[in-house]
């Protein structure tokens, strides 16, 4: 979970003991106090930097985020297996690898520089059905249902997110008229 | 922008459309002034859909114009496809302007006018040749 390491308060336990160190010499108490306090600025940062909502709670574009990279997976996958199509669906492969970049920007979360493949993330890629006509119409089916998710994602979403997930489904809306 | 600011400028996005169909589909035959036509149908739709809704609010609608500035001239079949498509294009950012603010409901059907003018968009920069003629981010400012 990403944000395990937000929900650990161990930057600022450390800063309190330090405090209670009164028999320390003063310049030794002030070097603790300053580290401390550096360390919960750091650790501060790298929550807001995750955009966090909360310990526990899931991002409200993680679902989405999790879905665009298995439709990735899906069209890498595919093109593994049928490199004529690669042509074809190239395009549309880097579309969803922008939406991978909006929505780690809009979750405040870098986007890792070699965009995900299949493989990559250690699983084996989907399964592509055998021919060029049923491994496009399996994409189809894959996009098919990741636009209903990202649709309905649309209506729920916080208003800042609405735009962009607006966006998302349509483009996807898109696709599966070129898929057709 | 308050919800009704947004709901009334996309309003007046379709009354923009319905005219700048108007003159598009002087200029193309066959399968393309089919195109236009549904197009400019769905349109019409939109916008006595959005009369009512915001009639049963109380609210003003803005009007139609009798004539409206083309963006260049539409002189054949080239210009008057390449006109199409930056009307869809126009309409899908006005309807994406419309979702934060929007209530449930509303969000429900300016989503539903995102991705029809986001579709059609895309039939255009097909029927002009560029293939897929699909775009990551319908209605974003590039």
């Amino acid at each position: 979970m990403p944000y395990g390491s937000c929900r650990r308060p161990g930057s600022w336990l450390t800063f309190r003991v330090h405090r209670r160190d009164h028999h320390l010499p003063g310049t030794t108490r002030r070097v603790l106090l300053i580290t401390g306090l550096a360390a919960g600025v750091a650790s501060l940062a790298g929550c807001r930097g995750s955009d966090d909502t909360g310990a526990g709670v899931v991002h409200p574009l993680e679902s989405t985020l999790t879905g665009t990279l298995a439709l990735l997976n899906a069209y890498d996958a595919t093109v593994a297996a049928q490199p004529d199509l690669s042509g074809r669906l190239a395009p549309l492969r880097a579309e969803h690898a922008t939406h991978i970049g909006a929505l780690n920007a809009a979750m405040g979360r870098a986007t890792p520089s070699t965009a995900p493949s299949a493989g990559a993330s250690g699983s084996p890629g989907p399964a592509v059905p055998a021919g060029a006509k049923a491994a496009v119409a399996a994409l189809r089916a894959a996009e098919k249902t990741a636009q209903a998710d990202a649709a309905k994602t649309c209506l729920s979403v916080p208003a800042q997110y609405a735009e962009l997930l607006g966006s998302i489904a349509a483009c996807r809306a898109t696709h599966l008229e070129v898929l057709t | 922008m308050t919800v009704q600011d947004e709901m009334g400028a996309a309003l007046a996005g379709e009354h923009a459309a319905i005219y700048g169909y108007g003159v598009i589909g002087a200029h193309l035959t066959g399968n393309a002034l089919s195109q236009a036509r549904q197009a400019e149908a769905a349109h019409r739709d939109r916008r006595d859909s959005m009369l009512e809704a915001l009639a049963s609010t109380g609210a003003t609608p803005p009007a139609a114009q009798p004539a409206y500035a083309l963006p260049f001239p539409v002189t054949d079949a080239a210009s008057a496809v390449r006109l199409a498509q930056q009307i869809e294009e126009r309409t899908a950012a006005l309807w994406r302007a419309v979702l934060p603010p929007a209530s449930a409901t509303q969000r429900r059907t300016a989503l539903n006018a995102l991705t029809d003018a986001a579709l059609r968009a895309a039939r255009w920069r097909r029927t002009a040749g560029t293939r897929p003629g699909t775009v990551a981010l319908p209605g974003a400012p590039t």
